[in-house]
């Protein structure tokens, strides 16, 4: 195919990626500022003042911010030693562990919160096996809370965060972590210089891939979440299912871009001594 | 493995499967609550096949992944052979679209589409759907085949050029076949990542169309017949099934890259 004209390939996919990702999130901006139907003239601030006009919908993005923080953190607690594991497993059992942790991630997202669901519901089998213990009552439950929330997106980003852990440790060499024991490194020095900074760059990859969806999330607080568990994401989306004010909605969304972009840039920022302490070793 | 790692194992494996594990057990259970003692039914497997709005969502989301799967599969490989051959600026600003694409949350990508086909006065409907689930799933297709394109041995290439294939013949005789098996998985993905989208669906199909995504959620918002517990153990056997195919991709592809190697020594 060494021909000029092989660009022709190009042409269908990247007419629907400029068309259809590029061209309307830009459209965003020009939206947020009234250029659209329900909206009385244009350029008119009427969903910007909305926006800052009253701190209601900034603390509902923040509330998103800190639960997408906290449910990344959630599964890279829980995944770091699980990915680490399989690393160090050997060839067969690691096909059949990632294999295993792959599954989870292809069943759909809706179908998940459902499990969940009916796993948490008031009288359903999680709660009747807990009332077998005559602590709680099998009628409360934490369905319908923000806490529900936060777990089930820790539940879905736990697939990702294994397979990137796992993907980080495996280059580390057994060698390194033996010359480090010999050199009198415990256990916990181990771990904090000799794994943390060397799977640090999978991991920050992987905590984007995971924190920028649970940011935008909408179906999960609304199934599981009950009155008080809101995002931003069920704002955004009430603008365009129920209240037909894609105007507004135009801003938010702009506002959850900006936020998430704002505190990817926080951790980065963060994270910075860290690697640069591995760098100058 | 020490004893503890392994316990780490298979605590997570316990937390990632218990809520499937009750769905599976749910659909097989006389009580519709999923409240114990549990007694063996199949009835809610013969209630499913009475449900036509079950049926019927799944039939529409089984057509619109394939759709979507084979579209995302033709312009994805397209792209993909584009972007292994150039080195040009067009190139590296694709692959910062591609990313964005997979970057931004769906929510955001749902509203945004949305708008511009409403500015087309298109509006909701069965193409936007397909455009936009389409442009969501290609960058899977994309990354996987040029991953598998990359990693082809350019001395297959160069030996049917010198024995007079033109470039044109060595690539449908000697790149395409090896990259099938890469082009198949990314399909497969494709179909599976628009099986379960939920969130371009809900903003880009008319109201009142529903797949199978939003026919579970408004199931569960409106009350929900435990038939959908059996349709979602079948759907997981599926996704099970679709997963080994899945692998099975990967481990031929691995072979032939072993064999190239081996040839190359």
């Amino acid at each position: 195919m060494n021909n000029k004209r092989r660009w022709v390939l190009a042409v269908p996919g990247l007419a629907i990626l400029a068309s259809l990702v590029a061209v309307p999130v830009l459209l965003q901006v020009v939206t947020s500022m009234g250029l659209d139907e329900t909206s009385p003239r244009f350029p008119d601030w009427a969903a910007w003042n909305r926006f800052f006009g009253s701190s209601l919908y900034a603390r509902v993005l923040f509330k998103s911010l800190w639960t997408g923080a906290l449910a990344t953190l959630i599964a890279i607690v829980i995944a770091w030693p699980v990915g680490w594991a399989i690393s160090r497993a050997s060839r067969t059992a690691q096909k059949w562990l990632l294999g295993m942790v792959v599954l989870p991630y292809l069943v759909s997202t809706v179908l998940l919160i459902y499990g969940v669901f009916v796993l948490l519901a008031g009288n359903g089998p999680f709660m009747s096996l807990l009332a077998l213990t005559h602590l709680v009552n099998a009628e409360s439950s934490i369905l319908y809370t923000h806490s529900a929330t936060i777990l089930m997106l820790a539940y879905e980003a736990l697939p990702v965060m294994i397979l990137v852990i796992y993907a980080s440790s495996e280059n580390i060499d057994q060698v390194i972590l033996e010359s480090a024991r010999s050199l009198g490194a415990g256990r916990f020095k181990r771990f904090t210089k000799v794994i943390v900074p060397l799977t640090l760059p999978g991991l920050l990859a992987g905590s984007v891939l995971v924190y920028v969806p649970s940011v935008g999330s909408f179906v999960e607080s609304q199934i599981l979440g009950g009155p008080n568990g809101i995002m931003i994401g069920n704002v955004i989306a009430d603008q365009i299912k129920r209240i037909n004010d894609p105007v507004f909605a135009a801003a938010l969304s702009l506002m959850l871009l900006a936020g998430v972009l704002m505190s990817i840039f926080l951790i980065g920022m963060l994270v910075r001594p860290l690697r640069a302490s591995e760098t100058s070793r | 493995m020490t004893r503890n790692l392994r316990l780490c194992v298979f605590g997570a494996l316990v937390i990632l499967y218990v809520p499937l594990l009750v769905v599976i057990l749910m659909s097989f259970n006389e009580s519709p609550y999923g409240t114990f003692p549990f007694s063996f039914t199949l009835k809610w497997y013969d209630s499913l096949l009475g449900s036509n709005d079950l049926l019927l969502a799944s039939w529409r989301s089984v057509w619109l992944s394939l759709v979507v799967g084979t579209l995302a599969a033709i312009i994805g490989t397209m792209l993909a052979i584009w972007r292994v051959a150039t080195s040009s600026n067009l190139g590296v600003a694709t692959d910062g679209l591609l990313v964005a694409t997979v970057a931004v949350p769906w929510l955001i990508l749902g509203i945004a589409m949305l708008q511009i086909f409403n500015l087309l006065g298109i509006g909701r409907g069965t193409v936007p759907s397909i455009a936009g689930n389409t442009v969501v799933v290609l960058p899977y297709v994309v990354f996987v085949v040029v991953a598998r394109l990359r990693g082809l041995d350019e001395n297959l290439v160069d030996a049917a050029r010198s024995l007079g294939a033109t470039p044109i013949k060595a690539f449908y005789r000697i790149s395409l076949p090896l990259a099938l098996p890469a082009i198949i998985g990314g399909a497969l993905l494709a179909f599976v990542i628009c099986f379960n989208n939920f969130t371009i669906q809900y903003f880009l199909l008319p109201l009142g169309v529903r797949t199978l995504p939003l026919e579970i959620y408004s199931q569960v918002r409106t009350g929900y017949s435990p038939a959908i517990n059996a349709l979602a153990t079948v759907i997981l056997g599926t996704t099970v099934v679709l997963a080994v195919i899945l692998e099975r991709l990967g481990a031929g592809s691995r072979q032939i890259r072993a064999k190239g190697n081996s040839w190359r020594s």
